[in-house]
């Protein structure tokens, strides 16, 4: 006949709750009993449920625990992984400046480190390129600039190279804002470094002074914008890869065109700062915007929706 | 090392977008340079088959090898991506027979069309104009001319994204390679035409004696610099540009084996630091 003792289940619904506490050692004043949870003799073997205010250590644990939150704290920590340094009561009622600012900070958390430097270092390096010989400033810096931007946008958004994109796309927070963040840190940083760039190269004597401030950003601003936004584009409706080979396709058959070689002549037109490519810049920026968010890329259509 | 060439070599030439990426940039290229493309002697008559091929190859080694690069730069770093790394580790090959056999078999592979297409022309030229010395000119040309400058920028590509991700290292490589090999000296200092520059042309100037007319035909585009292999007047970095010659030829080989051996070892040092 069977006389082990029936085991210790921990989540047996038959036990009251308050039973429901895991054995322990034996305290100061309890007797060691042959067969119990203290017994050496018996090590492993699960003994009777121990009331959880027979531990000394943990008397009062239980007592003033708050009852556990309800379905709101989803919401409530999404919102504050999206605006930290906020209680989410106080995020609702931030000023929008101060929230911007703190959707910018996080966001700049999410992008990739090697955007920065490297594109420090590529516009650094275009500027040397320049002082070692100032005579084609525009088209050197309107190229680089245009490099910068193009690879700088298309890694600034999508799944690929943002360990945190579902994170991210569970919050409250809108893709598109999400999105227009991104452009906001990434292109304005490149546009900073462009900037700063022509007014090393027209003030220092060893640039290019002849070219002037404003004939030196419109070289590049137009180039910058139309295929910062063409990358931007194709990495939301197709994917990082693609955005970035199309844009150096463009930009090296612009390229060839500085080197005599009869390349797509009218591509030099399209290579200015005009209205017509500040305006196509401008178009391609807003589709991408309203593309995020709106549906799946090309590249996994039906991925996560059957119909 | 064997069977390690094997395996990235038959993944390699699986890839889709290896030929028809590839295939789009040479027929850009083509179509952009047609003249060039559709008559390749440069309207000389003696030693027309030497001339078209050695023009052939330039336009090989113009835009292609950008492409070529950058579809090896994903090679070393997919591994630790699959996380099949510890895997490999486990099989009987040695970390070093396994990089030498990964490079040599992307390189290989990834070199398949270009060689079909210089091969391709050169089979063209000699049934359109009846010159199937064309032929061997093409092999001649394609071992001592493309090969080495091809394997020190497969050895780029293959380590340079152990520094960055492999996108940001695409676009500066493409930036490289249009800086270092196509741009003249009267936009920027650059290393184009010297013996630093993987599709430099002194073995076809100084070993295979290739020579270009004083006068090139007025639809062909070439630049007076391009038509002497020598130091550039008031060009920076000139003393990178010696006169072509045989001894010229060899070095620059040398040089272009010499730098991918050395990058593969700097990649090697990498990978045992890692280890470590």
């Amino acid at each position: 006949m069977n006389e082990r003792p029936e085991p210790w289940r921990p989540h047996d619904p038959s036990v009251p709750p308050k039973a429901r506490a895991r054995p322990g050692p034996p305290g100061p004043g309890r007797a060691r009993d042959p067969g119990g949870p203290g017994d050496p003799g018996d090590a492993g073997r699960p003994g009777p449920p121990v009331e959880i205010h027979e531990w000394p250590e943990l008397r009062g644990f239980h007592d003033g625990i708050p009852d556990p939150p309800g379905p709101g704290i989803v919401r409530a920590v999404l919102a504050r992984s999206a605006l930290t340094r906020l209680e989410p009561d106080e995020a609702a009622s931030a000023p929008g400046p101060y929230r911007a600012w703190a959707l910018l900070t996080m966001e700049a958390r999410l992008l990739h480190p090697a955007v920065w430097p490297t594109s420090a270092l590529v516009m650094a390096v275009g500027v040397l390129l320049v002082m070692a010989q100032g005579q084609a400033a525009g088209d050197v810096l309107s190229l680089v600039v245009s490099l910068v931007a193009l690879a700088g946008l298309a890694m600034a958004y999508g799944p690929e190279h943002d360990d945190a994109f579902e994170l991210v796309a569970a919050t409250p927070v809108s893709p598109r804002v999400v999105l227009l963040a991104r452009v906001t840190l990434v292109f304005g940083y490149d546009l900073a470094l462009a900037l700063l760039a022509s007014a090393a190269m027209t003030a220092l004597p060893q640039g290019s002074p002849s070219w002037g401030l404003m004939s030196l950003i419109a070289a590049w601003l137009g180039p910058m914008a139309m295929l910062a936004a063409l990358s931007l584009l194709l990495s939301v409706c197709w994917n990082p890869v693609g955005a970035m080979g199309t844009g150096l396709a463009i930009w090296v058959l612009h390229a060839m065109t500085t080197t005599g070689l009869p390349v797509t002549a009218g591509l030099r037109d399209f290579w200015t700062t005009s209205p017509l490519t500040i305006g196509l810049a401008l178009a391609l920026a807003v589709a991408a915007v309203a593309a995020a968010g709106a549906g799946e890329p090309i590249r996994r259509v039906r991925a996560t929706r059957r119909s | 090392m064997i069977a390690t060439f094997r395996y990235e070599f038959r993944m390699q030439i699986r890839r889709p977008a290896l030929w028809i990426v590839h295939g789009l940039v040479y027929t850009a290229t083509a179509v952009s340079l047609l003249p060039l493309y559709l008559d390749p002697t440069l309207g000389r008559a003696g030693d027309a088959p030497k001339t078209a091929m050695v023009v052939s190859a330039s336009l090989l080694m113009t835009l292609p090898p950008m492409v070529y690069g950058c579809l090896i730069t994903d090679r070393l770093v997919r591994d630790r991506r699959l996380g099949v790394g510890e895997l490999l580790d486990a099989t009987p090959a040695g970390r070093t027979s396994r990089l030498i056999g990964k490079y040599l078999g992307v390189c290989a592979a990834t070199a398949v069309p270009l060689a079909l297409a210089h091969t391709g022309r050169a089979v063209a030229y000699a049934i359109t104009e009846g010159e199937p010395a064309a032929l061997g000119w093409a092999g001649a040309i394609l071992v001592l001319a493309l090969v080495p400058g091809l394997l020190f920028t497969g050895a780029l590509a293959l380590a340079g994204p152990l520094l960055m991700p492999p996108i940001p290292f695409q676009v500066l490589f493409v930036a490289y390679w249009f800086w270092g090999n196509v741009v003249t000296s009267n936009v920027m200092p650059t290393l184009t035409h010297s013996v630093l520059s993987p599709s430099a042309k002194y073995v076809a100037f100084g070993l295979l004696g290739h020579e270009l007319v004083p006068e090139p035909a007025p639809h062909l585009v070439i630049t007076p610099e391009s038509t002497r292999y020598a130091p550039w007047p008031d060009a920076a970095l000139s003393f990178l540009r010696p006169e072509a010659t045989p001894a010229v030829a060899c070095l620059w080989i040398g040089l272009m084996l010499g730098l991918a051996a050395c990058v593969l070892f700097l990649t090697r040092l990498h990978a045992l630091r890692t280890e470590s």
